[in-house]
């Protein structure tokens, strides 16, 4: 791989970035190849890691920072950090890490975020199940209900009754599960967050890294 | 390369940015080695540090050609004066806190030979 291809190479794995964004990383990442006299992309790999190691570094930060900017509506928001939280895993997957310590402790935040992630994921699907349930069961009582009306006047209160405890039951969970989506999301996308920064701060310290 | 068992918060990665531009102006690759000879971070890690002090207005760019391309300077602005003074403040703090319990007498207890001399 030569440099240009290299920074083609790098360019493409950018293309989630907005133009100018990408323009102006590719920009720095060439100056400082450049600065740094590194002629050959061997050398570059053993610095800046590979065009995707580097890509997924730069898209997992660009996407934290997007999700601390204020937004305008809560449904984006949470889009943003499923997102992001999905860009992380990415960038530590792909860290060069190399201390046998450090993957263990990226294994561990990995599967801990996991374990978040499905634990959130099943509280809402139960909450999900129990409205559709109420729902149903809700809408089923005041059918029947209000069928037996002229034929069996007090069953047919009795599966009203049911009925509309079912579709009260329902309505009452349904913003509990909304929020219960938007919490889960802010704390899952916090952890990943965490995990990033533990992460890719500490690999890899530079080789004679002295003031040119 | 500096001490590679205590990690650097981004707050103080910031400062420390900082505190170098304020000296005079300077380029990437600069900024770069000597955040790096001082902490253990990656080396792309400096390229969203310095993309973000600058989106917050800490920082400004200009572009200096140099042997037919160009370079890319930051230089501090007033605000990032004002958030480098408030990092300092701080960091004297936290470090007069630490140091309080790590030697209280004055003089850290040093086991053994430390070598502190950098290789700039």
């Amino acid at each position: 791989m030569t440099i240009d291809q290299y920074f083609i190479a790098l360019e493409q794995a950018l293309s989630p970035m907005q133009p100018d964004d990408r323009a102006s990383a590719l920009d720095y990442y060439r100056e400082y190849v450049e600065d740094a006299g590194l002629t050959d992309s061997t050398l570059v790999i053993q610095r800046l890691g590979t065009p995707k190691q580097l890509a997924a570094h730069l898209l997992a930060d660009k996407s934290i920072e997007e999700a601390a900017e204020p937004v305008t509506a809560p449904k984006r928001r949470y889009q943003k950090n499923a997102h992001m939280v999905w860009l992380i895993v990415l960038a530590v997957l792909s860290a060069p890490l190399s201390l046998p310590l450090v993957i263990i402790v990226a294994v561990l935040l990995l599967s801990g975020l996991l374990i978040l992630a499905s634990t959130a994921f099943t509280a809402i699907v139960a909450v999900g199940a129990l409205i559709l349930t109420g729902a149903g069961v809700g809408l089923a009582g005041l059918y029947i209900g209000i069928s037996l009306l002229w034929a069996n006047y007090f069953m047919a209160l009795t599966y009203i009754g049911f009925g509309l405890a079912g579709v009260g039951l329902a309505l009452l969970l349904f913003p509990f599960c909304r929020q219960l989506t938007r919490a889960s999301a802010h704390v899952i996308g916090g952890f990943a967050t965490f995990i990033y920064r533990k992460i890719t701060f500490q690999h890899k310290p530079v080789e004679g890294g002295g003031a040119a | 390369m500096g001490a590679t068992s205590i990690q650097v918060s981004s707050e103080l990665l910031d400062g420390m940015v900082l505190a170098l531009i304020r000296q005079e102006d300077m380029y990437g690759y600069i900024i770069t080695n000597r955040i790096a000879s001082a902490v253990p971070i990656s080396i792309s890690t400096m390229y969203p540090v310095l993309r973000r002090l600058q989106k917050a207005g800490l920082l400004d760019t200009y572009d200096k050609s140099y042997q037919g391309r160009n370079r890319r300077y930051y230089r501090i602005t007033p605000a990032g004066e004002k958030a480098l003074t408030t990092i300092l403040g701080d960091w004297q703090e936290y470090k007069t806190s630490i140091d309080g319990i790590l030697s209280p007498t004055g003089t850290a207890f040093l086991p053994g030979k430390e070598s502190n001399n950098h290789d700039d």
